[in-house]
């Protein structure tokens, strides 16, 4: 796919048509796709239904975990389960199981509805246990397993009676799954699988009656298995000493001849590796709902303790550095909205298309949701980091105090580390951003080598974009920076080509630029879904400028660093001295401190993250 | 049993109330709505009754068009159908004016009981239930704190009264009843309930068509304000003894906290 980097000619470059209507639904889309061209969904799209689940979810939290958010902090089965059973009846546990289960069976966006408003209840603990139950701990069955296997599991982990749980790490296969040890043998008799070996960092561990886990068959197939409580040689290990989220179980595992029946395969032996990776992308868009929930919650404590606190006669949110830091959290939070429910409805937009109750209904869920990795992958490293960058400057706003135990922000910091580490390192989520893009590249599965081809001399498409000023110049932007990131692109498969995929080094500034584009990207068409309410439309122009200026710097520092490097490897100096140039055509003129004033006299407003509103 | 329960879009605790410029409303646009706090108790015991004897719930409410707000939330909890009274300026009628809308929009539906909390958190007036009762020739309880169904025909109520006590009451039906906070448990809306309340009917009354001769109002807005918070700070005196007694005597006979 590479494009001759010597021709320079213009007239030798026809364009490149693009059938943006066939990419509507496949998931690396927003990487060809220009502003003018696509569509996304956002919150301001929610139905009524999705706006009461939204409510009701909330509700709850409010009331049934908020006022006991300090005793979730230490272990306490007895409550949990309780909560977990009270989810059970209102349904939060069975968005994504079959009807004939018993399961609600409702759309992507209403499970990041639920994920994320459970976070009302401001405890980390309850949250990691739900989403570790709703999500890889039950996801395997109800997407691999047969009907018997449904019907015998999933009722019960529907109603919160029983508690699912994942079993995939082991001591020396982390984020190398498949170094896992585990070995199962079939017995004699060939009813039996025995298995032998261990896991670790259990979540659910100490309580689950059910366990989804994995070993290897006859030494090459790795394979998928049900534990349940009847499976004799199931041995638990204590429960470890956590740094945070210490409510919550975490256990390891040993199986000492651990007796599995037949019956209890996932799919069918060898089909392991499909199971664990595919309900990880599902576990890591959802974990990108809770983080995402809990960056916003945050602010709600920061502006509290913010106008609570005095120095110098005046409360410290008077200040502008804390002023800056208050800005920055809405605009952390208000991109992980825009890109979770993007990608919630970029699936749904695919899987409405089917019966859910059809034989291939699951097959088709996984495939879309596998197409749509890239965007999992961002969703995940996008909340995650809001949360920890919000928490770490609530923590700095609340200054002294926020390093005493006696003040709710240190439990935070301690509850929310865990989130850069599980459901993939944000580390392992970057390769995988990196890694898909080349894949969807070179294997032409989507129309990149059109769009580098399109935009080798027209950085910016001639054509207005909007006819709101405002948002044409913020488009043209975004158009220079699609060019950026496909010219930086080219540049790393040109110099490096197969290699690329193993340099860590690039694949980490490529996966950022990758992120910061799909941002502005979703940014820009969520506007087209926005009411005529004239003060929502004057607070998101300052808020998405804030955003496409932000990600644009970034990306353009992100590219140098690739640029740099490949023209030092080269031994030249062209590619950074093009970048130069492209840059000295496009002027920006833009001061974000208005910007981030009006949010945040907005914000002493509300009280509160405001924008879901 | 035959059950309406009257339910009220009322603003939430945690909203920013802000005046008009006139000082005679409300700035309704920041405002977040919810449902009257005891009137979700009153649905609560209306759909427990409801399980228990069998019957149907109606929730009912007038007032702006986003209060068909407080009646989906009650369709997604369980109750069947909905009733709403639709009119822009309802804040502007007064309570008698707003007892003979319902009446006109109640008198053909011939229910068993009609629930309604207590009193709104807005306005207070705690007299819609009472009027009712008169005006749709219904027996009344106020201040009910607990239910019990005899037959058909009469029900017992527990009362409260002043200073702790209670009261057990019988009524014959139909009656209406209003319902004090905390005698029950209110459900949450399961996510399956707000699937299943796109299916079931909410009538509409436009409050202009509703015959309401003689609704004119009697009582008249005249300011709204906002209460002016005061701090008062007394210092006590005096050795430990003096000011133990002095802080028991204040606390009796000024504060009257005991």
């Amino acid at each position: 796919m590479k494009i001759n980097k010597n021709s320079n000619n213009s007239q030798q470059i026809q364009h490149q048509a693009i059938d943006h209507a066939k990419l509507e639904g496949r998931g690396g889309a927003f990487l060809v796709t220009p502003v003018d061209k696509g569509k996304v969904f956002s919150r301001e799209l929610f139905c009524e239904e999705h706006a009461m689940f939204r409510e009701a979810v909330v509700d709850f939290s409010k009331n049934q975990i908020q006022p006991i958010k300090d005793e979730l902090n230490h272990p306490n089965e007895v409550l949990t389960r309780s909560l977990i059973q009270q989810m059970g009846e209102l349904g939060f546990l069975s968005t994504d199981f079959p009807e004939s289960v018993g399961g609600l069976a409702t759309d992507k966006i209403t499970s990041i509805i639920v994920s994320e408003s459970l976070m009302e209840g401001q405890n980390a603990s309850i949250i990691v246990t739900f989403a570790d139950h709703t999500g890889i701990g039950t996801l395997p069955i109800i997407w691999y397993g047969n009907e018997a296997q449904k019907q015998k599991y999933l009722p019960k982990l529907a109603s919160g009676e029983w508690i699912g749980s994942f079993a995939l790490t082991e001591p020396g296969a982390g984020s190398d799954a498949l170094a896992g040890t585990t070995k199962a043998t079939l017995n004699k008799e060939g009813t039996h699988y025995l298995l032998n070996g261990s896991k670790i960092f259990v979540t659910n561990g100490g309580w689950a009656e059910v366990c989804v886990t994995f070993a290897w068959v006859d030494g090459n197939k790795f394979t998928a298995f049900i534990l349940d409580k009847e499976c004799t040689g199931w041995v638990l290990g204590p429960e470890e000493h956590k740094l945070g989220i210490k409510g919550s179980s975490t256990c390891t595992f040993f199986y000492e001849d651990c007796k599995v029946p037949i019956e209890n395969v996932i799919g069918k032996v060898g089909l392991g590796s499909a199971v664990a990776f595919n309900v990880l992308y599902v576990g890591r868009y959802k974990l990108g709902a809770t983080t995402m929930g809990g960056a916003k919650k945050i602010i709600t404590l920061a502006h509290e303790y913010a106008t609570e606190r005095k120095q110098f006669d005046r409360p410290i949110r008077e200040f502008g550095m804390i002023r800056r830091k208050l800005a920055k959290m809405m605009v952390r939070a208000w991109e992980a909205d825009t890109i979770l429910y993007m990608t919630a409805g970029s699936l749904d937009s695919v899987l409405s298309n089917y019966d859910k109750e059809s034989a291939e209904y699951y097959s088709i869920v996984q495939k879309t949701i596998e197409d749509h990795g890239i965007e999992a992958s961002i969703c995940k490293i996008i909340g995650s980091e809001a949360a920890s960058d919000n928490i770490d400057d609530c923590l700095q706003i609340f200054g002294g105090n926020g390093f005493i135990e006696d003040y709710p922000i240190a439990t935070i910091y301690r509850d929310d580390r865990i989130n850069r580490i599980f459901e993939g390192t944000n580390e392992i989520n970057r390769l995988i951003i990196g890694g898909t893009l080349l894949k969807k590249s070179i294997l032409e599965d989507l129309p990149v080598r059109e769009a580098i081809s399109n935009r080798k001399n027209h950085w910016i498409p001639e054509r207005k974009f909007s006819d709101h000023n405002e948002l044409n110049t913020l488009a043209r932007i975004i158009e220079f920076s699609r060019s950026l990131l496909l010219y930086t692109l080219n540049e790393g498969i040109i110099s490096e080509g197969q290699d690329l995929k193993n340099n860590e080094w690039v694949l980490e500034p490529l996966a950022n630029m990758v992120i910061s584009l799909s941002i502005m990207d979703a940014g820009f068409k969520r506007s087209n879904n926005l009411t005529d309410d004239a003060d929502k439309k004057h607070t998101f122009m300052n808020i998405f400028s804030l955003v496409v200026h932000d990600r644009f710097e970034k990306m353009v520092s992100h590219s140098k660093i690739i640029l740099s490097h490949l023209d030092s490897k080269d031994n030249v100096s062209e590619r950074i001295d093009y970048l130069e140039k492209k840059c000295s055509e496009i002027i920006i003129r833009y001061s974000p401190i208005e910007s981030m004033e009006y949010l945040v006299k907005k914000l002493d407003h509300h009280k509160k993250y405001f924008l879901d509103d | 049993m035959k059950i309406c329960v009257l339910m009220k879009q009322v603003p939430d605790n945690d909203s920013a109330i802000i005046l008009s410029n006139d000082s005679s409303s409300i700035k309704l646009n920041d405002i977040t709505w919810c449902t009257n706090e005891s009137d979700t108790y009153a649905l609560e015991e209306a759909l427990l009754m409801k399980e228990a004897h069998g019957g149907e719930v109606v929730a009912c409410s007038f007032g702006r068009e986003s209060s068909q707000q407080v009646i989906k939330d009650a369709l997604a909890k369980g109750a069947d159908r909905g009733l709403y009274i639709s009119e822009e300026e309802s804040d502007g009628f007064d309570i008698l004016s707003t007892a003979k809308i319902f009446t006109q929009a109640l008198k053909d539906e011939n229910f068993d009981l009609i629930f309604s909390g207590l009193q709104s958190n807005d306005s207070g007036n705690a007299q819609l239930g009472l009027l009712l009762a008169e005006m749709l020739n219904m027996s009344h309880a106020a201040l009910v704190m607990g239910t019990e169904v005899l037959n058909d025909t009469r029900i017992k109520v527990k009362q409260e009264l002043e200073g702790g006590w209670f009261q057990w009451t019988e009524l014959d039906l139909p009656a209406s009843i209003t319902i004090q906070s905390g005698l029950n448990k209110p459900r949450y809306a399961s996510l399956r309930g707000i699937m299943m309340m796109k299916k079931k009917p909410i009538d509409i009354f436009d409050s202009s068509q509703i015959d309401s001769t003689g609704s004119k109002n009697k009582i008249f807005l005249d300011k709204m304000y906002i209460p002016q918070k005061v701090k008062e700070t007394t210092f006590i005196e005096g050795t430990p003894d003096e000011i133990a007694s002095k802080l028991g005597d204040l606390m009796i006979n000024d504060i009257k906290v005991f």
